[in-house]
């Protein structure tokens, strides 16, 4: 669709910022990207929002739909002249994908309800920054072959971006960067909408899964947030290498309390940023708690799943929020991941 | 007719290889048996069956429901979870075990006839247990649901009970009737469950034989030992590498290691658990890379989950792997001789010994 790749539009033109002093060609080179030394905990507190400045009436962002429910995450490179003001002309579009699929049999055939109709839509409330490009929702509905009944959302994706990092691409303006789609709908519905954004748009969506690196950095950050209502104990699941015949898994569960406390006792609290050492003092307290008791080494397991009392994600990329008041810190963190992650490409 | 669909739904849990054995031990078709064409489909295998045995019973028959379902259920008792309870005796109070189905099923209506109008009992002998259905109806004009049944395993004269589904509901009447029936004074769950039945029977019953102990149960201890010579020792090395360059350092350490593991869990299968559950209140032991946990003194809470296929094997199999330190701890290592796997480890102190006095 387009006429020159897009991925190499942003190459050549981003500057030659990295973190940590790595320029952008040095990266291309090595395989391996070189692991963040600290990532942003809370906000980005560089400007203090006076007394007298209005809040941003808290009831038009619709945070609260993302709650209790499980999402798949994807990762998506910018998507190439994506107009905001076009979204009518996009559900149209998707539409008749869809009923074409459908009409060619491609369609997963055991789905007992038709597609029907897909919308775009801005979904309010989860921009981060001004930088930020606004959240899309696509929602997919369909009528139940029986042809009666109303129809009924049968898949929601909502792409967004949440406070990029400062030194993520610098790209063009007929880009616009959503790096997270979540999605949560049948696998098949799903499939067939990736398809259509990658031809449309001329982007690249693909699975995003965590790493074991990953989920101990989410556990170390999130494990001592502690909402006062509804407060879940800290679990992490590991799984256990096949050649060990019998044993599946094994679950660390803490408590709430002490995770917090824990927590505390590592935290630098007047430094934002989430360093390494506190990760590693987190996780690596934690284990050796274990081996004291156990003499089992957790270090050679993998983490697969990690349960806060804000949201819990585990490895293959599913994730579902617990608290609507930290949705902004899960899915900032996930989409300086999902940044990463994309880079890494 | 409700007969029907709670026919199909038993025996829509049975395979199809199953279905003849089963059907010929129920016996409640007699000579149309032989008339049902098993090569059919499901479905209507099924349908023959239920009209053959309402030919048979045109008014139905009351035990034949609970017979079916008890005999499904023995031969896929792998599906529920099962918790083992053990039953507490007064010294010196005289026996009165069980060992007849008819008997214990007679005693058992009697006790619990005092309490329930309508209830379903089913007593089978498999595998030299007592197998008892019991199915309660909520009011005295429903019929009791196959979803409420509660199953129960008793190994005539020993102390144990094997029960899955209890409901809240009925747990203490069943749990009184089966004290009462069998003699004894109490009855405490033990809090050790699985799905394995004969797993969980074993280390019950076998609790002080487990281990390396296994071997004097299974007959595999040369008594004489002395009384033959000595066979040429033929050296298995597992590695099958015979490139006489390769030097493998750590044999020794190796052998030892496995020496350890084979001393503390024997050269037997080990029974299988499905699940091993710690509840940890001990202080905090990582105080190496926290420093500042260093001062708090309260108990740091946590449980800990073992999950898989047969975790006592996987334990072993982590000493094997170097995954896990060898020797393993005891409340790790020695699972199969403690008969529980739901575990609360403390710290020792002059507090906590009388709680654990009192546990034991």
């Amino acid at each position: 669709m387009a006429e020159c790749t897009p991925l190499s539009q942003i190459t050549n033109t981003t500057s030659s910022t990295g973190r940590g002093g790595r320029s952008w060609t040095q990266r291309q080179h090595t395989p391996y990207t070189r692991t963040p030394r600290s990532r942003r905990l809370t906000g980005q507190g560089k400007t203090v929002p006076l007394a007298r400045t209005p809040q941003a009436p808290r009831t038009l962002s619709r945070i609260k739909e993302l709650v209790n429910k499980t999402w798949r995450l994807y990762k998506v490179t910018p998507l190439y002249k994506f107009d905001v003001g076009s979204l009518r002309k996009y559900s149209r579009l998707l539409s008749a994908h869809l009923d074409a699929e459908y009409r060619k049999g491609i369609a997963v055939g055991v789905e007992s309800e038709v597609a029907d109709s897909a919308r775009f839509s801005l979904f309010k409330g989860l921009k981060g920054a001004s930088g930020d490009s606004d959240a899309i929702e696509i929602t997919v509905k369909a009528k139940p072959k029986s042809g009666q009944g109303e129809s009924k959302v049968v898949l929601s994706a909502i792409l967004c971006s949440v406070q990029l990092p400062d030194d993520a691409f610098l790209f063009p303006e007929s880009f616009t960067f959503l790096p997270v789609m979540m999605v949560k709908g049948g696998v098949g519905l799903t499939k067939q909408i990736v398809s259509w954004l990658e031809h449309q748009f001329d982007c690249h969506i693909t699975h995003m899964s965590f790493s074991p690196y990953d989920l101990s950095w989410m556990v170390a950050m999130w494990g001592g947030c502690v909402p006062e209502t509804n407060s879940k104990p800290v679990e992490m699941m590991y799984t256990v290498p096949k050649e060990v015949e019998g044993l599946s898994r094994i679950t660390m569960t803490i408590d709430a309390k002490v995770c917090k406390e824990l927590w505390d006792s590592i935290r630098d609290p007047t430094n934002n940023r989430f360093t390494e050492e506190e990760e590693a003092a987190f996780i690596k307290s934690l284990e050796s708690h274990f081996f004291y008791h156990f003499k089992v080494k957790l270090t050679a397991m993998y983490l697969n799943r990690v349960v806060t009392s804000i949201a819990v994600v585990d490895s293959s990329g599913r994730i579902k929020f617990y608290s609507d008041d930290h949705v902004h810190r899960v899915l900032r963190h996930i989409t300086e991941v999902a940044v990463e992650q994309i880079q890494q490409k | 007719m409700m007969e029907r669909e709670i026919f199909r739904k038993i025996l829509g849990r049975l395979r199809k290889d199953e279905l003849r054995p089963v059907l010929q031990e129920w016996g409640h078709l007699g000579k149309r048996l032989h008339e049902i064409d098993f090569s059919h489909s499901k479905h209507s295998v099924h349908s023959y069956v239920v009209k053959g045995f309402m030919k048979n019973y045109p008014n139905g028959h009351p035990d034949a429901v609970g017979k079916l379902d008890l005999l499904c259920l023995q031969k896929h008792s792998a599906k529920r979870t099962w918790a083992v309870y053990h039953l507490k005796k007064e010294q010196d109070s005289p026996p009165n075990d069980v060992a007849d189905p008819k008997e214990f099923e007679q005693r058992l209506r009697r006790e619990l006839g005092v309490d329930f109008k309508k209830m379903e009992l089913c007593v089978l002998q498999h595998e030299k247990a007592l197998w008892v259905r019991i199915c309660i109806s909520k009011g005295s004009k429903t019929k009791p649901m196959l979803k409420n049944a509660t199953y129960c395993v008793h190994f005539p004269h020993t102390p144990v009970l094997i029960v899955t589904n209890m409901k809240a509901a009925t747990a203490e009447s069943i749990k009184q009737a089966f004290v009462n029936v069998l003699g004894y004074c109490d009855i405490q769950d033990i809090r050790l469950t699985g799905r394995c039945v004969k797993s969980l029977a074993q280390l019950s019953l076998n609790k002080y034989s487990q281990g390396s102990f296994s071997q004097y149960r299974l007959n595999q201890v040369d008594l004489q030992p002395l009384s033959h010579g000595k066979k040429r020792k033929r050296t298995e090395s597992e590695e099958s590498i015979t490139d006489p360059r390769i030097v493998f350092v750590n044999q020794k350490e190796k052998k030892q290691r496995l020496e350890i593991l084979n001393d503390t869990f024997g050269p037997n299968p080990q029974p299988t658990l499905e699940k091993i559950e710690y509840k940890l209140e001990t202080k905090f032991h990582g105080n190496h890379y926290a420093p500042g946990m260093r001062n708090q003194t309260g108990p740091f809470h946590c449980r800990v989950k073992f999950e898989g296929t047969s975790v006592i094997e996987g334990i072993k199999n982590l000493g094997k792997t170097e995954l896990a330190v060898v020797p393993l701890p005891d409340h790790l290592a020695k699972v199969h001789s403690l008969a529980k796997n739901h575990f609360v480890l403390q710290d020792k102190s002059k507090a906590n010994k009388s709680v654990q006095d009192s546990q034991t």
